[in-house]
């Protein structure tokens, strides 16, 4: 059974980064110790916890894998394939400007970065924004606030694996 | 005029009045002024039902309430309203609607939401 701790994958390399990255940290007011499991975190996939604005939620929306033909000799099991994919990022905050300068702060921290994470085998290809927009909300109000905010930021992503690799 | 006894109205809260605003960017803003409007309000605020679920992706308390006045406070909704509950915690609630309680003399019920 895994657990946050041992969980390896791109979108923990993206939390990763983005908790590492002060001004992020500090514009979101995030203090979350993911080892010590202290903290107050802000941001979560799929679904967020009881914390107050501003927050981010994440969402891996998508993924597909595109094989190639399997490198090395006859029968090897070496499959390569490509796998791009788009992770979206909303960000809830009080108005508007606050959320629009969180979102930029997020991309920023991510555009073109490095990410790496347990058990990649290439370093990814691709990681950028595509396209942000403000969402209407469907209840106005949040926690605390009378109104609510949501800008959400879509990337795109691409990352080279093998089939073999894949467990 | 007959109206809700100290006894009955033994908490206090702050009102703050949500002047209509907007934000440069052009989103609706409210600016509460940080000194309340009313200040120390004699009231009653009774917390009603309870509930914890999803909404928009993010596990929320919503508690609806009713705020009790002895007085006309011409609340509007969006107005905030804070007071300290029993365990010493601010509670930050806001006004969806001003009812005068019609008949039974000067007692003004306030429904109110919260969301943690």
């Amino acid at each position: 059974m895994s657990n946050a701790a041992t969980e390896f994958d791109l979108v923990v390399a993206v939390i990763q980064t983005l908790e590492a990255n002060q001004a992020v940290t500090n514009l979101f007011a995030d203090t979350w110790n993911q080892y010590g499991q202290i903290g107050t975190a802000k941001f979560f996939t799929d679904l967020v916890d009881q914390v107050s604005v501003p927050y981010c939620l994440i969402e891996e929306t998508g993924k597909s894998y595109q094989y190639m033909t399997p490198s090395g000799p006859v029968g090897s099991t070496a499959t390569p394939f490509l796998a791009p994919g788009q992770m979206q990022f909303d960000i809830f905050g009080p108005d508007r400007g606050t959320c629009r300068q969180l979102g930029n702060a997020v991309a920023s921290a991510l555009n073109d970065k490095p990410l790496s994470w347990a058990g990649q085998t290439q370093p990814i290809m691709e990681f950028r924004m595509i396209g942000s927009r403000f969402l209407p909300m469907t209840a106005p109000s949040g926690p605390n606030v009378p109104v609510l905010f949501c800008y959400r930021y879509t990337f795109e992503y691409m990352y080279a694996a093998n089939l073999g690799d894949f467990s | 005029m007959r109206s809700p006894s100290a006894k009955v109205l033994d908490q206090t809260c702050n009102i703050f009045v949500a002047p209509p605003g907007r934000a440069g960017g052009g989103g609706v803003q409210f600016n509460y002024s940080p000194v309340p409007t009313y200040e120390n309000v004699p009231c009653s605020i009774q917390g009603r039902a309870t509930e914890v679920f999803d909404e928009q992706r993010r596990i929320t308390e919503y508690t609806d309430y009713i705020v009790i006045f002895g007085q006309y406070l011409a609340l509007s909704p969006r107005d905030k309203i804070e007071y300290v509950d029993k365990g010493g915690n601010l509670r930050t609630i806001f006004v969806s609607a001003d009812w005068d309680m019609a008949g039974r003399g000067a007692a003004f019920g306030v429904p109110c939401t919260e969301r943690q």
